[in-house]
């Protein structure tokens, strides 16, 4: 490349400019395609181990896949049984009474943001960032 | 009488000794602007992790330049050499001058000469994308890949930097390469470049790149409200999908086998950006990563802060070289924005809507300052409008993108 370039003098620099748009949206893009490609296939693989350990939940214990975990299991009954827990409850509840103010907010169920519905770090910095300003503005 | 003029004489030999006999008034105008910058640094806080130990630096080696000097030799008459160390002979070069024969007796370096290597080995550069990585969330990358494209588009600055400084201002190419790489707005790329293709260049480039960097703020938002219509800025995208622990582990694997087979002069920084980010996501290396992202970044930071500021003496500083430099840089960042926020718009297009073409913005590297920037602009025509993730993707491909387009550079031209 470089000996070409030598040879090609008057227009290297041209050459350059083409040989730099060129090369680095091709690597970007060809890293799309495979960042596409092998998120489709780890994603078809986990659904799929994800629907035989329900498959093979199901066949051990036939009563409770008829039964849907979200109607048996509240969130706040699992985590409210230890004392423990408890006071974390009361230090949550005590938390939220100090920033909203006293009486002006109910904390009606806790339950730990994970999976789809976790904010991610970036939107709670952009969340966190936006909050005080939107309060100042009165938009909220 | 003798005691007085032995006094006398001492006092005259720490005067001349002084800076107020040995320096120009060009390092008292680099005294001047190391104290703007240290005032910029501390009062309004542009990224002062980087600013305040570069000017600091700068301020150090312009009241003390030897701090910089390079070991050398001091040519000693032999004799006057071993009566001074009581009859000692050392192992010393001899050279003969004019019939006499003197030692070549080794002198030390200043401090900072020694912790410039480094920067000059191109050490410090990668070591600090070893911590960057630690700190990325390559999340908001993975879930939307098309964000590739807007870290490609803004590179375009860089390209176009080049043509302009070899071909108008008269830079040799390899220096216009590293004036170029300014518009990756991302420092550590430009030391790594420069100290490869123009090391003479690397004061002046280092300083227009952190300054630049930290003048985000400042720079981009009036070049993204000149490109964008109201409309187009109060675009509210969809929330991404969740990226799997799997998908995060292999990215910084993928990538680094790409790069690093198809550009492999980006593999230095490529290679430790994902060594960074594999260290954060696999999970199994919590103490490294903790130094990594801390007590090795700081140290790194600190060295390559205080070396790069104080490359900027009098002497090379304030020439019309450096003076076109800076020009070219704030050329380069503002082409990087406005190529970025254009494929942003032409997303936006595309997509019949669904892309805030400020994200785009945020393909000039700047971590995370230019998400944060995009997320701002777009705040002000939304303020329930949260871009600051779907800007992250846009940034951290910039990243990867301004180390492939160094590779590319350092390729063809050195």
């Amino acid at each position: 490349m470089t000996t070409y370039l030598a040879a090609a003098e008057p227009n290297m620099s041209v050459v350059i400019l083409i040989t730099g748009f060129v090369v680095v949206f091709a690597v970007l893009i060809l890293l799309i395609g495979i960042i596409w490609a092998y998120s489709k296939i780890v994603s078809t693989a986990q659904s799929f181990a994800q629907k035989r350990k329900e498959k093979k939940l199901a066949k051990n214990n036939p009563v409770s896949a008829d039964v849907p975990v979200e109607d048996t299991a509240p969130v706040v009954t699992a985590v409210a049984d230890s004392s423990a827990d408890l006071q974390t409850i009361a230090v949550i509840a005590a938390a939220v009474e100090a920033y909203y103010g006293e009486g002006k907010a109910r904390v009606v169920g806790i339950r730990p943001a994970t999976g789809s519905s976790a904010r991610s770090q970036w939107a709670t910095a952009g969340l966190m960032e936006s909050i005080p300003k939107m309060r100042s503005e009165g938009l909220l | 009488m003798g005691i007085l003029q032995g006094f006398l004489d001492a006092l005259v030999g720490l005067f001349n000794d002084s800076g107020l006999t040995d320096l120009t008034w060009k390092n008292y105008v680099m005294m001047g602007i190391a104290c703007v910058l240290l005032y910029l640094a501390i009062k309004k806080q542009y990224e002062p992790l980087l600013l305040l130990p570069i000017a600091f630096g700068m301020l150090l080696v312009n009241l003390y330049p030897a701090i910089m000097a390079a070991p050398s030799t001091e040519l000693v008459p032999v004799q006057q050499y071993i009566d001074a160390h009581g009859g000692e002979v050392p192992n010393y070069a001899v050279t003969v001058l004019d019939g006499i024969n003197y030692y070549n007796v080794p002198t030390n370096g200043g401090l900072l000469y020694y912790l410039y290597q480094g920067v000059k080995l191109g050490i410090y550069p990668p070591l600090i994308f070893l911590g960057i990585g630690c700190m990325t969330d390559f999340g908001p990358l993975i879930a939307n890949p098309k964000s590739f494209i807007l870290g490609a588009a803004a590179q375009i600055g860089i390209f176009f930097t080049f043509i302009l400084a070899a071909l108008v201002f008269g830079f040799t190419d390899a220096e216009a390469g590293a004036i170029g790489i300014i518009g990756g707005a991302d420092g550590p790329t430009a030391i790594y470049t420069t100290s490869i293709l123009a090391p003479h260049l690397l004061g002046p480039i280092a300083v227009a790149a952190y300054s630049y960097m930290a003048l985000v703020p400042i720079i981009q938002p009036p070049i993204m409200k000149a490109l964008t219509t109201k409309k187009e800025r109060a675009v509210v995208m969809t929330q991404l999908r969740p990226v799997s622990k799997l998908e995060k582990i292999l990215f910084p694997i993928i990538v680094t086998i790409i790069c690093s087979i198809l550009l492999p002069s980006s593999a230095p920084l490529v290679g430790m950006l994902m060594l960074g980010n594999l260290f954060k996501e696999s999970g199994v290396v919590d103490r490294i990563f903790k130094t990594a992202q801390n007590e090795l970044m700081n140290i790194i930071t600190i060295f390559l802060g205080v070396t790069v500021g104080a490359t900027a003496t009098g002497d090379v500083f304030l020439r019309l070289d450096t003076l076109m430099i800076i020009c070219l840089g704030l050329i380069a960042f503002m082409l990087g924005t406005a190529f970025g926020t254009l494929f942003g718009k032409l997303m936006y297009l595309l997509t019949g809507g669904k892309v805030n073409p400020l994200i785009g913005s945020a393909g000039v590297s700047a971590v995370p300052m230019a998400a944060r920037v995009a997320n701002k602009v777009g705040q002000q025509e939304n303020p329930s409008n949260f871009l600051l993730m779907h800007a992250m993707g846009p940034n951290v491909a910039g990243v990867i993108g301004s180390a492939v387009a160094a590779g590319v550079l350092i390729s063809v031209l050195s």
